[in-house]
């Protein structure tokens, strides 16, 4: 629950506790052998194994003793690294753009999850763990995002959230807003200033309301104080929280004069947590980002599918992180998030980032972006259990994701992965086609109803 | 070519609303009332309750209730009598979502442009909380008198649209002039996760939600502020008034529960996660796909109505082949599909083994498909004494009216209904109907061999063109030693007759044609007819064809 205001109003609420015992997903025991260790954080381990324990990552070393009834994974011979997270994704979402106002910060993705969407598996078919479920980019300021653990075979939704992430809201600047509200509906945004001043606006009026209220608050202790409260507002609630630092931004943008702008609008509104999303020309202010410590999320090499991603490079990732600009690369698509680990290898080839560099990337780095970098992203001990095994070298071109384990649990299992791992069948549908494969609807859900295109 | 021919579908396709001929007439002649207001339905096998049946019973109603019932009670000499030597009596049933017999008001149905589709009026947006169920109810409608001719004598009813459409009421399904079909007005707020229309906020699911959680917070502070300010009014600024937000009133105050229609399991779930936030009292109803949510929804103090509307049943003698697939393959994804079938079948079983509560709705059932569907759901496994529970009291004691209904004791309303067999039987037939003491519908005996294909009458018909559903009727009438027929409605100017009606068994194809902007047409359809349905393909001129279904309509005696 949001809002510290409402702190008082919940007591007014007269809510009648049921005492709902706190669900928690399910964790595994598990041991894995023998396999060559990427830990991310502390270099490489030959011939080492991991031991999870109630999901979490209890011992690495060698020889470790099978406790009993612990599965065991014999990783002879194979790669074993950290989850990979997307810190982009609209799978697992029943909606994406609640694209009716220009800011939406009162919505959150968190209420639309689907347990069910085939997406989940074929994520963690690339050996994906955890995901960034992105509200799409349709208004400069859409509503709140959730990160989810792909625990695939569990029916509850709630299952899902990744338990005490903190909480993320999605920002868009450039074309997406504009044509939505300005071409679409006449409105502002039309035009990347007035981006700028629904973003500004937005966030002064929070400003103001959070005042109003510790007025209102303060004055409600003095004696004989009679006024009525100010009106109750979610989506300034949450902006308000926005700028307390409760929330981490994550702001959908291509070009460098837009990510420099909403860097001023940052500076002005003391907001420090900010990741830029796409940053197709985040390399040409790297020095700017690195120096507000902004944090950039891109693509391997995805560009021209509009006017505004024309002046990209598949540098961009390498130059950032040159720069210091803490960097990750995501998928954005249901397609693109099954070989994460091979958009990571690119950097090698396009600016000879180092193993390490290019592993983090698609690990600890989108861990520390969602702000999850204590619990996920490397392979140490007291992390969760979070791990994906390869055959070949992760970076490698023939690389084969042949384990994901969430947990301790296996999720993804190559030797065990039958034609049909639907979870959930249409009764009235001869054959459940799904998107899977067709590049058209596996394009980037950023626009999901507003168009086909990003 | 194409084009023309689409040209074609405003006539082909006749929305219409039917009027039977007599119903013309109606408003001429003059109502007389029933004849007694006593009646009793003697030697019947009668089932008061759950696990309460008595062997030649006599049940006596008298001015609406229920005087008495048992193996020793004799009709009394003022009462129609009925004799139920072949009869067996239940309680009427109890529906737990219906729209029977609402009026949508016209404005509904425009679209709006607002200048700020983020900020629209909230009637725009599907947020009329205020309105008031009983203020646009017609139990004239059709829909009503089919509820009541499958045995369904209380419905709650609830207003039609997106989140928040209004208050529902517990409604009698009687219909005679000056009746007082009002049970329990203003029961429940209804509400669905549904957007609104026209790309107005809330669009989504997820706009919803949030919407949901701005109205509750904000009406929680407003009523409380206007307790405040009602306890003293000197030196206070005075509280906003806001119909929505004041709807919301006596749902804070837990007067009044929110009956959520929840047709998906994680729709099921989202309510329960308002009602966890909130505490407030909650009923879900229409669920049809719940079974995952039932260890959450027994942890949560809400009732349930599970939905009586179930997938078809997978045809297995399809001879469809699709590219690319093995027959095996084929097979697999069949099986999986008659799994998840079965599986919407066993709900309400689900529910009764986890020891839950529940009733039946019909929201968007089929009436015609109620009783056959209850069927289902006996064979997938749930006990016909728990069908017959959720279908009377069980409802009753979920919406509170227990003392008034659920069960044939003197004291409560006369709510009967009247079958030739038990009712979970494939055959059993609805013989009679009362509502309040009052015989609603007497059907009278069919003869009908089974398996005779009686194409006789008028069919209500619905297609499925690029342009979306529409319907029509098809009336056939015998001619010679065969048929004939015309279709009419809609944009037809008058009915059209057919050129030739053609039946084989139960195959049945009849054509016509049709004029549209100096074009001539003909239409070709072959349907099969399944008892009081049918189903097939339409034929339109050499290129065109679209599946097409129809059911008969009831005879009106």
């Amino acid at each position: 629950m949001k809002g510290v205001r409402l702190l008082l109003l919940t007591v007014l609420l007269a809510l009648v506790i049921q005492g709902f015992a706190q669900i928690t997903p399910p964790v595994g025991n598990l041991l894995i052998r023998h396999g060559y260790v990427l830990t991310v954080s502390h270099g490489n381990l030959e011939d080492t194994d991991i031991l999870i324990s109630n999901g979490k990552i209890a011992r690495i070393g060698k020889n470790l003793p099978a406790p009993q009834d612990y599965e065991v994974v014999d990783a002879t011979g194979l790669y074993v690294m950290p989850g990979i997270i997307d810190a982009h994704s609209h799978i697992a979402l029943q909606a994406i753009n609640e694209s009716t106002n220009p800011v939406t910060a009162e919505v959150w993705t968190g209420d639309v999850v689907d347990p069910f969407d085939i997406a989940i598996y074929h994520a963690l078919a690339g050996g994906v763990t955890v995901v960034h479920a992105l509200h799409g980019s349709a208004n400069a300021i859409g509503g709140e995002s959730e990160t989810l653990k792909l625990r695939y075979g569990l029916m509850d939704p709630d299952l899902l959230r990744m338990e005490n992430a903190p909480r993320t809201i999605k920002f868009a600047l450039g074309e997406n807003p504009t044509r939505v509200h300005g071409g679409g509906q006449n409105i502002m945004p039309g035009t990347r200033m007035g981006v700028e001043f629904v973003i500004r606006n937005a966030l002064s009026e929070a400003r103001d309301y959070m005042k109003k209220w510790d007025d209102y608050n303060a004055a409600k202790l003095k004696k004989g104080f009679h006024g009525a409260p100010p009106r109750y507002d979610r989506r300034l609630e949450t902006l308000a929280d926005v700028l307390s630092g409760k929330i981490i931004v994550h702001c959908h943008s291509y070009r460098a004069d837009e990510i420099y702008m909403l860097l001023q609008v940052c500076k002005d509104f003391g907001i420090k947590r900010i990741v830029f999303q796409h940053g197709n020309e985040a390399y040409k202010v790297a020095p700017e980002l690195a120096a507000y410590g902004a944090m950039a999320s891109v693509f391997s090499d995805w560009w021209a599918y509009k006017f505004e991603v024309y002046y990209s490079t598949a540098y961009n990732a390498a130059i950032l992180t040159r720069n210091g600009v803490l960097t990750s690369i995501n998928s954005d698509s249901d397609e693109l998030i099954r070989h994460l680990y091979h958009e990571a290898a690119k950097t090698q080839k396009y600016g000879d980032l180092s193993d390490d560099e290019a592993l983090k990337l698609i690990t600890i780095n989108p861990a520390t972006e969602l702000g999850i970098e204590g619990r996920v992203g490397s392979i140490d001990v007291g992390k969760d259990g979070d791990i994906a095994i390869f055959r070949n070298h992760p970076l490698s071109i023939y690389a084969t994701p042949v384990r994901t384990i969430v947990d301790g649990i296996i999720r993804f299992n190559r030797d065990k992965d039958s034609d049909d791992m639907r979870m959930r069948v249409d009764p009235e549908t001869e054959i459940d086609e799904g998107d899977f494969g067709n590049t058209l609807k596996s394009e980037s859900r950023c626009m999901e109803i507003i168009d086909s295109s990003r | 070519m194409k084009s023309a021919l689409l040209s074609f579908y405003p006539v082909l396709i006749i929305s219409f609303v039917f009027l039977e001929g007599s119903a013309l007439h109606a408003q001429d002649e003059r109502y007389l009332g029933p004849v007694s207001n006593t009646y009793a339905i003697t030697n019947a096998t009668i089932f008061q309750g759950p696990g309460r049946k008595i062997l030649h019973a006599t049940i006596v109603l008298r001015d609406g209730l229920i005087e008495s019932v048992g193996a020793n009670v004799s009709a009394p000499p003022d009462a129609v009598i009925i004799r139920g030597d072949s009869l067996f009596v239940y309680p009427g049933f109890i529906d737990g979502l219906s729209h029977a017999g609402f009026v949508q008001p016209a404005e509904d149905r425009q679209s709006h442009k607002v200048p700020n589709p983020g900020d629209p009026p909230p009637e725009f947006a599907g947020i009329t909380p205020q309105r008031d169920v009983r203020d646009l109810y017609n139990c004239t409608d059709g829909l009503v008198g089919s509820l009541r001719a499958a045995g369904f004598t209380c419905a709650h009813i609830a207003p039609c649209g997106e989140m928040l459409p209004g208050y529902a009421a517990l409604m009698q399904l009687s219909c005679v002039p000056g009746g007082n079909p009002m049970l329990v007005s203003r029961s429940a707020l209804f509400s669905q996760f549904k957007g609104a229309p026209d790309r107005l906020y809330p669009g989504t699911t997820m706009g919803v939600m949030a919407k949901w959680r701005q109205l509750y917070l904000q009406s929680s502070l407003t009523a409380s502020y206007a307790r405040e300010y009602a306890s003293n009014h000197a030196g206070r600024e005075r509280p906003e008034s806001d119909r929505v937000l004041e709807s919301f009133f006596p749902v804070i105050s837990r007067e009044t529960p929110v009956l959520f229609a929840t047709e998906d399991m994680l729709d099921v779930d989202r309510a329960l996660e308002l009602q966890l936030e909130f505490g407030f009292r909650m009923i879900l109803t229409n669920v049809k796909s719940g079974w995952i949510d039932v260890e959450k929804v027994k942890r949560s103090p809400v009732g349930v109505f599970l939905s009586l509307d179930l997938p078809d049943e997978v045809k297995t003698d399809s001879t469809k082949t699709f590219v690319g697939m093995t027959e095996e393959e084929q097979t697999r994804l069949q099986d999986r599909r008659m799994e998840t079938v079965r599986k919407y079948e066993s709900q309400a079983g689900v529910f009764h083994n986890a020891g839950i509560r529940f009733g039946f709705a019909t929201a968007d059932t089929k009436c015609n498909s109620i009783h056959k569907n209850l069927l289902r759901i006996v064979s997938a496994g749930l006990d016909q004494e728990a069908v017959l529970a959720a279908l009377t009291i069980d409802a009753a004691t979920i919406l509170g009216i227990s003392d008034r209904l659920g069960s044939l004791d003197p004291g409560k309303i006369a709510n009967v209904v009247a079958c030739d067999r038990p009712y979970i039987d494939e055959d059993a037939k609805i013989k009679y109907v009362f509502i309040d003491g009052q015989p609603s519908q007497i059907e009278r005996d069919k003869q009908k061999k089974k398996g005779e294909v009686e194409v006789e009458g008028h069919w209500t018909i619905t297609t499925k063109t690029p342009d979306g559903k529409t319907e029509g009727t098809v009336t056939f009438a015998k001619k010679d030693d065969g048929y004939k027929g015309r279709i009419s409605g809609g944009n037809l100017q008058a009915p059209v007759e057919f050129d030739s009606v053609d039946l084989k068994g139960d195959k049945l194809v009849f054509s016509y044609t049709v004029s549209y902007q100096g074009q001539t047409m003909r239409v070709e359809v072959k349907v099969q007819i399944k008892g009081d349905s049918f189903e097939g393909t339409a034929y339109a001129g050499d290129v065109d064809q679209f599946p097409i279904s129809g059911t008969k309509n009831p005879d009106k005696r």
